[in-house]
């Protein structure tokens, strides 16, 4: 048998077409384009106009646009089979109905935070506590949602100072599960001062993990969260280590609050987490509820010296993985799994459709029932518009179907939102509802004025840009993406 | 300060421009009159530290994306009708698959 | 995968048949200490329980008049329960089966639909489907404590419904044995195929199926044959609705280093399913060696891209292996995917890696290494660091066993 020479490969363009894709010019010579299952990449402008006019003169172009799914050949059907597939998998939670229920189990606190959500009451008091009726309640409404994954948070106040009610809700929870057979998780949220032996025993019987707040070192700490005794980044570091030591280090993660005194030190903050073994890390951006506007908290910064402090952060964790820390940024993450994987995301002030009530369903102490945590903060200022009624008369069918659940979703939806239903980061975004009803007054928003648009703006494109440019940064944010 | 700008409908719809005036118009006024095939837009401002004839050329450069992006979506629009429709029906066809919800 | 040193085909030193052989496949069973073999050959329909035997290239030949074959030399390792096959006049012995072995494959057909460049097996247009009924055979005289076969060609499936039925065959046969079947998936983008294939059941079965490009362009060049991509990655989808396992390979060479991350975000985002991805070092033999120009590259100008693209589906968790390629060759922190393949490492290596620390961790060569080979090729300290400066090292080049000062300097643009 001869070998016949072959022929170099000849660029053949003429039977290629579009597949449809958006686009946007957001720097200098670059044109971003994207899809609907989050494939993306910045071409120059020669590049975008050989996309746009169909006249291909790069190989590499029409190999890499091929090779996302923004062109195919005409006589090729695996496009047509790959898109639909992958759309399937990045939007599968749909009709899987509310994952995360937040029970709130007491407004008592023994902290009097400066940017506190909620509108805290003094320890003694019971008559701010759940009863077991309502959270029993509740409990049923949970189990209602179709989903076959149950996360289930207990908030407050401080949720320890009740504590009996925790216990009582984990076992019921877990007897109803005998019948629905859920995957069912428990979240502790909890400054952790209240920490006694017998409730950590409980979590490693009964798989529970704990959330607290650590706002950085010592000092900011104790400043932004005040308690008798001063005492509260101490407590929290105790607990920390007593949780880690009984149960693992993995059972307790802790979240940040970014007040203005903390936009000073993003290095310190970070450093702080990763002294004390936190292997990841969310800067995250304050939202304008409660306390935080009543005491100024909010009106003393804003979304462009959030940022400053956001990118010194992220640049400084990125040179801390150069280095060998192994530390992830929870925003850049969330970001980066819909830009890198189709991956949904479990975050749901980043979901599309909005993740009120579809994604959260909040429970007061008082039975009333919310569509978010944030929902529930917006009654404490006044506003009801996210109380979607209570466990004593609505049923989980009912929650859904209230009026506010519906136009919120539907309105809220970015595929179909003026300027979202054309931007090209759509995909890697989410339509939160309830902070544009919050900062604007409606549940779209004008995005041109919208912080929560201008973060998408500016921060995936410097990820995408990074991952182009940076070939640490691709295998850092590649094992960001799959966390 | 003012600025007025002609757009032709037959080369940019109106959609286009109004899409392109609720993006880009976030610090100065303006008016929108159609005539015939005429789109008329005036921008005007108070402040001066807004560079309008900047802000002009941006709308026209806006205006004119936009009307790429609709020529995009005629084209694909098929395909992404499909697409959607077989996304949505794989999913409706796998929720089916998992256990019935307990009412 | 991997060649042995060890020849697998010979002609018989000198034989006695009565007449041509209707049985082609033989095992080597133990001989009746009369008949004067070393072996007594075995087939399921031999009816007439004439002796044959097996005598080795050194053995006495007995002076009765049984039908008996002698092996040469290279085939002396032969040993009982090995399975064989002969040509109708016995003056050729194929070795289908070796019982010490984890890597016995059966050539099913040397026909192909794909001309992939680099094939290390030239396809042939001759019909050869006696090998099917050879293949069938060698499955039915098989230990049933076997671990794994084999399945490789030209394309398996060129058979349509008769390959269904030898893997079917197979999965009755031998229900403890793992079954590799290597193949362009093309054949699968006919639905009812891949319907047919699913419906054999057989849980320890995977087909690996190469794909050397994230897109037509390429691929279809690499495989010289317009639409395969296509077919091929409507086979794998196919292939993954019926919940079947599947292998994506990879050959890096000049043509697909330079793509080796674009496949591998190709195949996270697409192909997230398949159970592994190998990517292979190159053989330079079959239609490597014709078209060197086209394939060649030393593997050490794509470490970098090798190393990205096997992290990239690493931290997708896709379980990702690294065949053939020698640990000094690339990076360090893609060793813990390397996969020790090419046995019999004791007869084919280069003296420069006598001294080398990772000797034992590493896959060696192909004995085609003669016909390219790397300039780079060095001996490590454990950490993976040189174990000779740049000095010692240009000492040590005329030690080298290949022609590498001829081989042209290559790199990627």
């Amino acid at each position: 048998m001869t070998i016949t020479k072959v022929k170099p490969p000849t660029l053949k363009s003429n039977d290629l077409s579009w597949l449809p894709f958006k686009f946007d010019r957001l720097q200098q010579d670059q044109v971003t384009i994207s899809n609907s299952v989050g494939e993306w990449l910045i071409l120059s402008d020669l590049e975008f106009d050989q996309l746009i006019g169909k006249k291909f003169s790069s190989e590499d172009l029409v190999r890499k646009l091929l090779a996302k799914h923004f062109i195919h050949r005409t006589n090729e059907t695996t496009a047509l089979r790959l898109l639909p597939l992958k759309l399937a998998t990045r939007n599968r939670q749909l009709g899987h109905g509310t994952g995360l229920h937040i029970f709130v189990v007491t407004l008592r606190c023994d902290h009097a935070c400066e940017y506190c959500q909620v509108s805290r009451q003094n320890s003694r008091s019971t008559e701010f506590d759940m009863s077991e009726a309502n959270a029993f309640s509740a409990l049923s409404i949970a189990f209602s949602s179709p989903n076959p994954a149950i996360k289930i948070e207990f908030q407050g106040g401080e949720s320890l100072l009740n504590f009996d009610l925790i216990r009582f809700i984990v076992l019921k929870a877990k007897e109803l599960n005998q019948i629905h057979k859920k995957n069912l998780a428990f979240v502790i949220a909890t400054n952790l001062a209240m920490l006694e032996d017998h409730m950590i025993e409980f979590a490693g019987e009964h798989d529970i993990y704990f959330s607290t707040s650590l706002d950085g070192a010592t000092a900011l700490h104790n400043q932004n969260r005040a308690r008798p005794g001063r005492n509260s980044w101490e407590l929290t570091i105790d607990g920390i280590k007593r949780i880690r030591t009984k149960l693992g280090s993995d059972r307790v993660s802790a979240l940040m609050t970014t007040t203005a005194a903390s936009l000073n030190y993003p290095e310190q903050i970070i450093d702080s987490y990763v002294e004390h073994g936190f292997e990841e890390i969310f800067l995250r951006y304050l939202s304008p509820y409660g306390h935080a506007i009543k005491t100024g908290s909010h009106a003393k910064y804003d979304n462009q010296r959030w940022m400053k402090f956001y990118f010194e952060g992220l640049n400084y964790i990125i040179e801390l993985n150069k280095s060998g820390v192994n530390l992830t940024e929870a925003m850049a993450s969330t970001y980066l799994k819909k830009m890198l994987t189709n991956e949904p995301t479990t975050f749901v002030d980043m979901s599309t459709p909005t993740g009120a009530g579809l994604g959260a369903l909040v429970y007061n102490y008082d039975g009333d029932v919310y569509s978010s945590d944030e929902g529930r903060m917006l009654k404490e200022m006044g506003d009801q518009t996210f109380k979607l009624g209570s466990v004593s008369t609505h049923n989980y069918r009912d929650l859904m179907l209230t009026d506010v659940i519906l136009d919120a979703t539907e309105q809220s939806f970015a595929p179909s939102a003026p300027m979202c239903s054309d931007c090209s980061l759509e995909p890697f975004c989410g339509s939160d509802a309830t902070v544009h009803h919050t900062l604007q007054g409606d549940f779209v928003g004008y995005k041109p004025e919208s912080p929560f648009c201008e973060r998408t703006m500016t921060i995936v494109p410097y990820l995408m840009k990074k991952y182009s440019e940076d070939e640490f940064c691709r295998d850092l944010f590649t094992r960001w993406a799959n966390r | 300060m003012t600025i007025e700008l002609t757009f032709d409908n037959r080369v940019n719809s109106i959609e286009a421009v109004q899409k392109a005036l609720y993006r880009v118009m976030t610090n100065a006024d303006f008016e929108m009159k159609i005539d015939g095939h005429n789109i008329q837009v005036t921008i005007s401002t108070l402040d001066s530290s807004v560079e309008i004839q900047l802000l002009a050329t941006e709308l026209k450069r806006c205006v004119n994306d936009y009307s790429l992006r609709e020529k995009i979506g005629a084209e694909t629009a098929d395909l992404r009708n499909l697409i959607l429709a077989t996304a949505f029906s794989r999913i409706i066809e796998q929720n089916n698959q998992d256990d019935e919800p307990i009412q | 995968m991997g060649k042995q040193m060890i020849q697998l085909h010979g002609k018989t030193k000198s034989l006695r048949i009565d007449k041509p052989l209707t049985q082609l496949v033989w095992r080597l069973e133990l001989a009746d200490p009369n008949a004067g073999f070393d072996f007594s050959l075995f087939s399921n329909s031999n009816q007439t329980m004439q002796p044959f035997g097996l005598i080795r290239s050194h053995s006495h030949i007995p002076d009765n008049n049984f039908d008996y074959i002698q092996t040469p030399e290279e085939l002396d390792y032969l040993k009982l329960n090995d399975i064989i096959s002969l040509s109708y006049t016995a003056n050729r012995i194929n070795v289908q089966w070796r019982g010490n072995t984890s890597t016995n494959s059966l050539l099913l057909t040397e026909r192909c639909d794909n001309y992939c460049l680099m094939c290390s097996q030239p396809p042939r247009e001759e019909n050869d489907d006696w090998l099917l009924q050879v293949a069938s055979d060698v499955i039915s005289l098989m230990p049933g404590e076997a671990e794994v076969l084999g399945f490789t060609g030209g394309e398996p499936t060129i058979y349509g419904d008769d390959f269904i039925e030898l893997v079917r065959h197979f999965s009755e046969k031998l229900p403890n044995t793992a079954l590799h079947i290597l193949s362009n998936g093309r054949k699968f983008s006919d639905i009812k195929f891949a319907e047919k294939y699913a419906e054999v059941a057989n849980k320890s079965m995977m087909i690996g199926i190469p794909i050397y490009g994230a897109e037509s362009q390429l691929h279809d060049y690499v495989v010289q044959a317009e639409g395969a991509f296509d077919q091929t990655i409507n086979g794998i989808l196919n292939l993954g609705e019926y919940g079947q396992s599947i292998e994506i390979r990879v050959v890096a060479h000049k043509q697909t280093a330079p793509a080796l991350v674009q496949i591998a975000e190709f195949i996270s985002r697409n192909l997230p399913f398949v159970d592994q991805v190998a990517i292979m070092g190159l053989e330079m033999i079959g239609l490597a060696r014709g078209n060197f120009q086209e394939v060649w590259i030393d593997p050490v100008e794509y470490k970098n891209q090798l190393a990205e693209a096997v992290n990239h589906l690493a931290s997708n968790n896709i379980h990702v292996m690294v065949y053939n390629h020698q640990l000094c060759l690339t990076h360090t922190d893609i060793w813990k995917f390397a996969v020790k393949s090419i046995s019999d490492w004791k007869n084919e290596y280069d003296p420069i890696c006598e001294p080398c620390q990772v000797r034992e961790q590493c896959g060696g060569f192909f004995n085609s290494a003669k016909y390219g080979a790397s300039s780079q090729i060095q001996a490590l300290k454990v950490d993976g660091s040189p174990l000779y400066n740049q000095k010692e090292s240009l000492a040590n080049e005329t030690k080298t066993r290949w022609r590498r000062k001829s081989i042209p300097h290559t790199s990627i643009s």
